[in-house]
């Protein structure tokens, strides 16, 4: 496997991205320099022309870049994590550890505790926090 | 309607179109920083020619619009979508694990259209009060930008290491445009701003050229992410009002929060964004109900900031006085040959003076509305497919190259080779303190206004 490289936040294959620059670089400048010296050939508004050089410039880094990512693949591993096989108090045991309580529903507003319902986790909220509260209780 | 405002509103539409199209595909892909993405791209919409009405349209809709669909990497893979993103992660951390990323990124998404509605009238409110002012602030403006400079330093990851490091950053471009006056008879400006804005790229580009570097950057095999499953309830096929997602609280929140912000544009995006969240969330003692309430308040907070700080300078001032004008929003102040400002006498001749405060409020809402009603609806029906297919289709490979092609173009456009030359120089420099000292490319921008305004003015004592 070749070695791969963390550049600009993400992975990258340093072959496949030497030849992606090259294809990019290698479209987008003659596009500009090319269109840029037939524009002022022509005659006509010379900062007009200079402009539309660099558009047609621009429409060569897209081009570039389509083609770079047609040729090259990204160097990325998806998995999809399939929903929570853990009980549901274990998981909010787990962010209760690293966030703090989420609290009792009840005491929220009725639209608050009507998206939770709606969520599913009304129940599961409830009788987290009063496992809670009787911990804190027995402690006591 | 008379038929000479017909005409700028045609160009609005079609160009808060184009930006909202755009970038809700790009808000789509991870760490595409708004610096290095937007200022390029608006800079790109400047020197081809579109008018007034429609940059400033390209780009309110643009950052808008980004700020949406940046929501959808966070919460359904974990990674922040761009650098104003990074203070969302933690709750949309939290909010996935409890099997709710969904909801995570409706409270966010719906946290940013809040405030962009709140945002835009109070900008432009906060910017006729300050309009009194512009004469003496324009006048301070070497010495405001040298404070300010020290601030944003200061506030940055760098501390006194980056304050510090303004001063061979500012000789370096001090020094870099009297070489380019001495050959060329003209000074650079979009080259400079390039290798700013894209240094992080440049310096990682040098640095897997180098068999150190590569070493330092090698990964041992392909990285992995995991998305979040899709947990959309079936059959929700309508559209949530995004003023119905949140609950009482979370709009007077986020509504808060966004006027507050709208007034503080000398500050930092990313810092107002955690401040507000802070602030939200230590007033609520529900731990869910603060999870999902500050995830709201930052995103909205996202979107406020970046129009406040945009619209605030560019309606009162004319000078790029907020970490955001200075960056994001540089093209809109100072994009010769078609927008200039004028160091020596301080005057300028960009969007402040070509649009009027009506005109302004006209195109910028003409933007968000645009920029609305395409984001939010695609992102609410589409983020887990459209997730999926750039992480699995969109090589980064693909990106870096049509970036590193752009900054070609750009620079020959502007000075030839000798722009090349700044640009990379400039980009190697800045990227090298970015990464290593934590200066990042805010300060850096300042750091360029010092040397073209406040050196100059030093000089003349």
């Amino acid at each position: 496997m070749p070695q791969l490289l963390e550049v600009w936040n993400d992975t990258v294959d340093p072959k496949h991205l030497t030849g992606g620059i090259a294809i990019g670089v290698g479209i987008a400048v003659p596009a500009f320099l090319i269109s840029d010296h037939l524009f002022s050939a022509s005659g006509g508004d010379e900062a007009l022309s200079h402009s539309y050089a660099l558009l047609i410039g621009i429409v060569g880094c897209v081009l570039g870049a389509v083609i770079a990512g047609v040729l090259f693949k990204p160097k990325r591993v998806i998995t999809t994590s399939a929903a929570d096989t853990r009980s549901r108090q274990e998981v909010i045991d787990e962010i209760v550890e690293e966030y703090g309580e989420l609290g009792d529903p009840r005491e929220l507003g009725p639209r608050a505790q009507a998206e939770i319902r709606a969520l599913g986790l009304f129940e599961a909220l409830v009788d987290n926090y009063e496992a809670h509260q009787r911990g804190k209780d027995g402690r006591q | 309607m008379s038929a000479e405002l017909l005409e700028p509103i045609l160009w609005a539409v079609g160009m808060a179109l184009l930006a909202a199209v755009l970038f809700t595909g790009i808000g789509l892909i991870s760490g595409t920083d708004e610096t290095a993405i937007v200022a390029p791209l608006a800079l790109l919409v400047i020197l081809i020619g579109v008018p007034p009405a429609g940059v400033i349209a390209f780009f309110l809709a643009a950052i808008i619009s980004k700020h949406i669909s940046h929501a959808v990497p966070t919460t359904l893979l974990g990674i922040p979508g761009d650098t104003t993103a990074v203070p969302m992660l933690r709750e949309a951390q939290l909010l996935r694990s409890l099997g709710i990323p969904h909801i995570a990124l409706q409270k966010a998404i719906s946290g940013g259209v809040v405030s962009v509605v709140i945002a835009i009238p109070l900008s432009i409110l906060f910017a006729l009060v300050l309009t009194p002012f512009a004469e003496a602030i324009g006048a301070a403006a070497p010495w405001i930008f040298i404070a300010a400079a020290v601030l944003v330093a200061y506030t940055s990851k760098g501390r006194l290491a980056a304050v510090a490091a303004l001063i061979p950053f500012v000789l370096l471009i001090v020094g870099l445009q009297a070489f380019i006056m001495e050959q060329k008879e003209a000074t650079f400006t979009t080259s400079f701003f390039l290798g700013i804005a894209t240094g992080p790229l440049i310096f990682d580009l040098f640095a897997a050229l180098s068999p150190v570097g590569r070493r330092a950057m090698a990964q041992s095999g392909k990285r992995e992410f995991a998305l979040a499953p899709d947990v959309r309830p079936a059959g929700g096929g309508r559209l949530p009002n995004p003023f119905k997602a949140l609950d009482g609280k979370q709009l007077a929140y986020t509504s808060g929060s966004a006027a507050i912000t709208s007034a503080t544009f000398v500050f930092s995006p990313v810092a107002m964004a955690v401040l507000m969240g802070e602030i939200a969330g230590s007033r609520i003692k529900n731990g869910y109900h603060r999870l999902t309430t500050v995830i709201t308040v930052r995103n909205g907070t996202t979107e406020s900031t970046y129009i406040a700080e945009t619209l605030i300078p560019l309606i009162a001032i004319g000078l790029p006085l907020s970490p955001m004008a200075a960056g994001p929003a540089a093209p809109l102040f100072n994009a010769p040959p078609v927008y200039t400002l004028d160091t020596e006498s301080g005057t300028s001749s960009n969007l402040h003076d070509l649009l009027s405060t009506g005109q302004f409020a006209l195109f910028s809402v003409i933007a968000a509305v645009i920029a609305i009603a395409i984001a939010y609806p695609f992102v609410m029906t589409n983020a887990h497919r459209a997730a999926t297919w750039v992480m699995r289709s969109v090589s980064h490979e693909a990106i870096i190259t049509g970036f590193a092609a752009l900054i070609c173009v750009i620079c020959l456009y502007e000075g030839g080779l000798l722009a090349l030359g700044v640009t990379i120089t400039v980009g190697l420099v800045g990227g090298l303190f970015n990464r290593m000292i934590g200066m990042h490319a805010g300060v850096q921008f300042m750091g360029y206004y010092v040397a073209v305004l406040t050196v100059p003015a030093l000089l003349a004592l």
